[in-house]
């Protein structure tokens, strides 16, 4: 080799040993930032899951609050369900008797005559005239009676499942509907007003919007709670051009602009103690998150609140 | 491809011919001013094209370049990497690491996409059932790298090359017989 080649030579063994040298620092840093991403992917997966079990601790402390109002809401309809019951247990001995004296009639065991006398004497204990008309009033009513506690049921149980990850294109305006049926016996003394518009499908989950509408709804009333002029609460469900809106105003107490800061902390509350989690409105902000959109603030104190969540309308594909 | 199979080809060319021949396939093969970087990407098509034209100035078939070329890399990764072969007790508990170590190893280094698939299943003690595929489709590579890893641990490697890529198949089958020299 001559001394031209050698000196390139050698040059050349510097040069790859300086890349080897780099080389080991950039291993060695990428597999620390490695580990460190994935220690990082494990505590979000454990954050993830312990939001889980937050968000599902708060839907039962909002359940606990709306437990007095969904009992009295299935109250009303099992009374009436039962009286109507009770109606048909009294006439039950009249319809037993018709019954068995038709068979004995159809069986030729009763003459005609005694058939009509016994048709007379049942007349006489309980009206036929009563019977033909009220007895399908007092079913329909029953049944209606029913029908009602088991929509309850189902709201109830619809928003006590754990959170689901359900995603599907659907009727955001469903969940509003299942969580003004929830409160329904809470906001009786509340001017509602509610401006729902016909909104196009988004992919999004029903039940943790439905939590966001309760948790809403809920704070708006608390809001009103103790205020001298009659609570009222407007609720806005509408779209336009690609977010549906929904917003939720009272004419409650307020907020402070410290109150409005914190608002999304986790156990923030201004209730007293052993009232509140703390936990509504950081959900609200985490499934309104989790469907890309945000939740805008206005508030006045002493005049009242106005929260909207603007939520882009997805498509399947945009996940 | 990552650039660490190249800087293998690179040591491996210039100890065995030279400087002039390393530089004569890059200024033949890759963009000019290549220079490969272990943990940086380039085009698979510079990497066959060099071995095609070092099988055709050695008048060899590709298949035993590709295979003197696996050989070769093992240890010029072993070189890199010792630590890895701190996992493995022997040349047979490496061959059944490569895809739960080796690959996890590449993959957080290196971000590879495109690894070739393992799969291997011990007959006995003297014989592994290995399962390649890849779009590379370098499995006579693959063999040499064996083969070095046989060498490494002192085993006296055999590989019956059962079916192959190149013949149409979805993936290569290898028969590993091996046994302590």
């Amino acid at each position: 080799m001559t001394k031209q080649a050698e000196d390139y030579y050698r040059a050349y063994l510097r040069e790859k040993q300086a890349r080897d040298e780099l080389e080991h620092l950039l291993e060695e840093k990428t597999r620390a930032l490695y580990e460190s991403n994935q220690a990082l992917e494990e505590k979000i997966l454990q954050l993830q899951n312990q939001q889980a079990v937050l968000m599902q601790a708060e839907k039962m402390a909002t359940l606990g609050t709306l437990s007095a109002g969904v009992a009295h809401e299935i109250n009303n309809p099992l009374a009436y369900a039962m009286s109507n019951l009770e109606s048909l247990n009294y006439v039950k001995p009249v319809l037993g008797g018709l019954l068995s004296v038709s068979k004995d009639f159809i069986a030729k065991e009763i003459s005609n005559d005694d058939f009509i006398t016994e048709l007379k004497r049942l007349n006489q204990q309980q009206s036929f005239g009563f019977l033909i008309t009220d007895m399908d009033e007092l079913l329909d009513d029953a049944q209606d009676g029913l029908r009602r506690i088991g929509a309850i049921v189902k709201n109830l149980l619809s928003f006590a499942r754990p959170k689901n990850n359900l995603l599907a294109m659907a009727d955001i305006s469903k969940s509003l509907e299942s969580g003004l049926k929830l409160l329904n016996n809470q906001l009786k003394n509340t001017h509602l007003i509610c401006h729902v518009q016909p909104i196009p499908l988004s992919y999004c989950n029903l039940a943790t919007l439905n939590q966001v509408i309760v948790n809403l709804l809920l704070n708006a009333k608390q809001a009103c709670d103790g205020r001298e002029q009659k609570a009222e609460i407007v609720v806005k469900l509408f779209s336009e051009r690609s977010f549906i809106y929904l917003s939720v105003e009272d004419n409650g107490c307020g907020m402070s602009e410290e109150t409005i800061k914190r608002i999304f902390d986790p156990f923030f509350t201004t209730k007293p103690v052993g009232q509140g989690t703390g936990m509504g409105m950081s959900i609200v902000y985490s499934i309104i998150q989790e469907h890309q959109g945000r939740v805008l603030i206005d508030s006045t104190v002493g005049a009242g609140s106005k929260v909207v969540c603007e939520l882009p309308i997805l498509e399947e594909t945009d996940e | 491809m990552k650039g660490i199979v190249y800087r293998g080809l690179e040591e491996l060319v210039i100890e065995n011919h030279g400087m002039a021949a390393w530089e004569a396939l890059l200024d033949k093969h890759a963009p000019k001013n290549r220079v490969y970087i272990s943990a940086q990407s380039y085009p698979d098509e510079e990497l066959f094209a060099m071995a095609n034209e070092v099988a055709s100035i050695l008048n060899k078939p590709l298949v035993d370049v590709l295979r003197v070329f696996g050989e070769y890399l093992f240890g010029y990764l072993i070189k890199k990497h010792s630590r890895i072969l701190e996992q493995f007790d022997g040349f047979q508990s490496l061959i059944l690491g490569i895809d739960s170590v080796i690959h996890a190893e590449v993959a957080k280094l290196y971000n590879e996409p495109n690894l070739p698939q393992i799969s291997c299943e011990q007959i006995d003690d003297k014989h592994i059932l290995l399962n390649y595929c890849s779009v590379r489709k370098l499995c006579f590579c693959a063999e040499g790298l064996i083969y070095g890893a046989g060498a490494h641990y002192g085993m006296k490697t055999q590989i019956d090359h059962q079916q192959c890529m190149h013949d149409g198949y979805e993936q290569c089958r290898m028969l590993l017989t091996y046994e302590g020299q």
